[in-house]
């Protein structure tokens, strides 16, 4: 008790070091889960983030905005080409419309019971970003009080980000795809029989194989989740970046870059 | 400075820290504010081990906050703390210079020491990959050390000239 006394610095420290290893030791025991404590305290967090992370949002828009003019005109021509080859699309798909709902008819007709579509969504604002700035997992402002649940599938405009991983009354954190080693099956858009699975992760780089070696994919072709494992059908993954053949394990590999840019995310979606 | 106010500061830097987040999102790294700041008050503060406190609590806040296990931040803070304040030996903690040093080696192992917390848990980043993000977050790190430090050295030259010269008055 004397040496403690005398040596207050050292004490503080190690002691400060002994409790924190303690705490990592037992949090990654119970799988990082949280419990009554953590779980207020990010109630109360967010509460206080909320505020003032769209506050610097907004101001980060408008500056952006500001020396981004030339950007936005070339955008807007390219969206305005987009918008008359989808006006045409459009015209197009009416066919394929009646199409569907003759479909429709059939398969009740028939009591044909498929897939569940329309699901529910709950969109979200990101309120903070992990500090550590390379690794992409993130709090967001909406939780249970919406019906979020663990694992729920989280997409942005642009694609898929990942799956929600801990969640409370109005918080819940989301793990991106590029930081979860989680086999992703995936379909290519050009040629929806096309199979493969994405089994690992190179620094914010998806990595794969197709389940044919023998399919011919190329780079820039885009990929979809195909519905088998934890993410719903049809949601865009990324794009082929590289291709090579494994001879080793007669796998045709990928290399994919993924559709969201994770950095510069705002708003998420999560599927219910 | 009264302990209340180091308190204060520090949630202080927190909320600006979450404002940051939100306003810096075009650039590939943000600063963490109160974790320099408990850096710094170790390195160039009489009473380290307040500071000390200061790290652990708010590292634990963000760890609560963002973390996917708790007390990666609080640890490497914890070690970096340590580290720093074993080079107050050798680097002088009144001089700018030194200041500097200890920005650059405080943050680098901060970084470090999360990185193979992490690592070790599963994350799948190399090394080098988070130092591509650190390089980016490295010069804000050192403008905030050496801002912090210089009122932090103020308060410290004058305490100690205080005590220095109370028989003349």
């Amino acid at each position: 008790m004397r040496w403690i006394k005398e040596h207050k610095l050292i004490s503080i420290l190690v002691g400060a070091i002994i409790f924190v290893f303690v705490l990592i030791m037992v949090s990654i025991g119970t799988g990082g889960k949280g419990n009554i404590v953590t779980g207020g305290t990010n109630s109360a967090l967010s509460f206080l983030e909320t505020p003032f992370a769209s506050v610097g949002r907004s101001i980060s828009k408008q500056i952006s905005g500001m020396f981004s003019y030339q950007d936005l005109m070339k955008e807007n021509d390219k969206l305005k080409d987009e918008n008359t080859k989808l006006k045409r699309q459009v015209v197009n798909l009416t066919l394929t419309d009646n199409q569907l709902r003759e479909l429709e008819r059939l398969s009740k007709s028939l009591n044909y019971v498929g897939n569940i579509g329309d699901k529910e969504i709950v969109s979200a604002d990101i309120i903070s970003l992990d500090g550590t700035n390379w690794m992409n997992i993130f709090t967001i402002n909406s939780g249970k009080e919406k019906g979020i649940k663990v694992g729920n599938t989280v997409v942005s405009g642009e694609g898929l980000v990942g799956r929600v991983m801990e969640v409370g009354t109005n918080w819940a954190k989301v793990k991106t795809i590029t930081d979860e080693n989680n086999n992703v099956s995936f379909k290519l858009t050009g040629n929806l029989g096309i199979i493969g699975i994405i089994d690992s992760i190179d620094d914010g780089k998806l990595q794969g194989f197709m389940l044919d070696s023998n399919s011919t994919v190329s780079k820039g072709e885009k990929l979809i989740t195909s519905g088998m494992g934890v993410y719903p059908e049809g949601i865009d993954i990324g794009s082929i970046t590289k291709t090579k053949y494994d001879k080793d394990r007669q796998l045709q590999i990928v290399t994919v870059k993924p559709a969201v840019n994770f950095k510069s995310l705002q708003k998420v979606v999560v599927i219910l | 400075m009264k302990y209340r106010y180091q308190w204060f500061i520090a949630i202080g830097l927190l909320i600006c820290e979450i404002f940051f987040n939100g306003l810096l999102s075009f650039y590939p790294a943000v600063p963490n504010l109160v974790i320099s700041l408990a850096l710094v008050g170790v390195f160039a503060s009489d009473l380290p081990e307040r500071w000390i406190i200061i790290g652990v609590v708010f590292g634990l806040v963000k760890d609560f906050s963002l973390g996917m296990i708790l007390g990666p931040t609080a640890l490497s803070a914890l070690i970096a703390m340590a580290i720093l304040l074993a080079l107050k030996i050798y680097i002088n903690s009144e001089s700018y210079i030194g200041c500097f040093v200890a920005a650059i080696l405080g943050s680098w192992m901060f970084t470090t020491i999360y990185w193979l917390i992490y690592y070790f848990i599963g994350v799948p980043y190399t090394y080098i990959y988070a130092m591509k993000f650190f390089a980016y977050q490295l010069p804000l790190q050192i403008i905030l050390f050496l801002i912090a430090f210089k009122f932090l050295r103020k308060k410290r030259v004058e305490i100690k000239r205080d005590a220095k010269y109370r028989y003349y008055r």
